[in-house]
């Protein structure tokens, strides 16, 4: 079962990954454009650019829908509530880090 | 292979009826969801939820697992069961319908047999790959030098039938210097390969840097804490002093007070902008059970000093 590979690959930090557009967004994530438009009117993704035409999404919005996906999935989430749970999830994130720094 | 309690893991009891188990299992799922919970068995427990309640929900499964639960190896109707069903359910509907990540115990699979992921009509359609997420965590030192690791994560791929089956992954990885804690590393087409010759998914990794006993960070700065004599701090001195990765000398200035912070600019962890080192002044002083400073502290009491002049 055990698939070796003795190469090293060389990843590459998240934040210095190319911005992505909408068409982009939907292929790589299977979700039709649309959702992802609902997305961003509900507030959990935050694109750069002012018309649809032009939003370029940071690298990270790939992962961050992935989760969003999950949360849908397994916990029968609406979009609204799910802006709300990233929205907590990412402080509670934040403070957990400073708390552990601090202790 | 383990038998599977699947009342005892919604902690619901045998009479109970299709809203009790709904009830039982939403609250767990959001309990234990591994989105949520970041607990090191959070995952597992979620994914015996999961199964939990995909086999309580559906009234013929709940009664195979009822009849025949507890010598489940040789129930009779296993296997006419298993050719009626095979094929064609989605374990976990709802919400957008994407590719399952789900995966289900030994247990699951030989009560209920391997069962097909996806629905049939949807077979032919190009997919990317499952994006798979790990975690390694590297000791301080190794964020300032960069280091190869090398990892193993679970990926899942379709079998010629169209069942996904795990696949442990290897893969030795370089770990590039300047990593600040928390931080993702994307790795491309490296998760699960895709469907129909879709492209493979990416291996995300997150990388933790382990508390260390001297040093703390934050974002690319690190802190310090370096305990001087009080008659250092009152006089100033060089103290040799260590960093994650090598010594220096540092000089104390006088009349350093407690807490003072020096800062050792880009001495920090060594990313695109490097962080800085602060070195934190934490004024200790030896006992007064020690007869020669306890004569020193009775003369120091000569001094006309208020420490609390802005009382």
């Amino acid at each position: 079962m055990e698939n070796s590979i003795i190469k090293v690959y060389q990843g590459k930090f998240i934040e210095d990954e190319q911005d992505i557009t909408l068409m982009q967004l939907s292929r790589s994530c299977n979700i039709p454009s649309k959702v992802i438009i609902d997305m961003v009117e509900e507030g959990i993704l935050d694109p750069k650019g002012n018309t649809v035409g032009s939003w370029r999404f940071a690298f990270s919005t790939l992962h961050k829908i992935e989760k969003i996906k999950r949360l849908q999935r397994d916990l029968r989430i609406n979009l609204a509530g799910i802006a709300l749970v990233v929205e907590l999830l990412e402080k509670i994130e934040m403070l957990e880090s400073k708390h552990v720094r601090w202790e | 292979m383990e038998f599977k309690d699947y009342y005892k893991i919604l902690g619901v009891s045998k009479s109970a009826t299709e809203k009790q188990i709904k009830k039982a299992y939403r609250k767990l799922a959001r309990k234990y969801h591994p989105d949520v919970n970041k607990d090191a068995g959070a995952e597992q427990k979620f994914k015996d939820i999961a199964e939990a309640y995909e086999v309580l929900k559906d009234t013929s499964k709940r009664k195979m697992f009822d009849q025949y639960g507890a010598d489940w190896k040789d129930g009779p109707q296993r296997q006419q069961y298993q050719q009626q069903n095979r094929g064609g359910f989605n374990p976990r509907g709802g919400g957008f319908d994407f590719g399952n990540q789900g995966e289900y115990s030994d247990f699951f699979e030989s009560f209920f047999g391997g069962q097909r992921r996806n629905s049939g009509g949807r077979s032919s359609l190009k997919r990317k790959g499952e994006d798979v997420n790990a975690t390694i965590s590297i000791l301080l030192k190794e964020a300032y030098t960069g280091v190869s690791k090398r990892i193993s994560f679970v990926i899942s791929e379709l079998s010629p039938e169209g069942i996904p089956v795990k696949k442990t992954k290897n893969l030795n990885v370089k770990i590039p210097k300047g990593i600040k804690d928390g931080q993702k590393i994307r790795l491309a087409g490296q998760g699960s390969p895709g469907i129909n010759n879709g492209p493979a998914g990416d291996m995300y990794l997150k990388v933790n840097i382990q508390t260390d006993a001297l040093f703390k960070v934050d974002g690319t700065d690190v802190y310090l804490n370096l305990p001087v004599a009080v008659w250092e701090a009152a006089l100033g001195t060089e103290i040799k002093v260590p960093t994650p990765v090598s010594t220096l000398k540092l000089k104390i200035p006088a009349d350093s007070s407690q807490g003072k912070k020096l800062r050792l600019k880009g001495k920090g962890i060594p990313s695109k902008i490097p962080g800085d080192l602060y070195v934190v002044i934490n004024i200790v002083f030896p006992s007064s059970k020690d007869k020669e400073a306890l004569e020193l502290y009775e003369e120091m009491k000569k001094l006309n000093f208020n420490p609390r002049v802005n009382f």
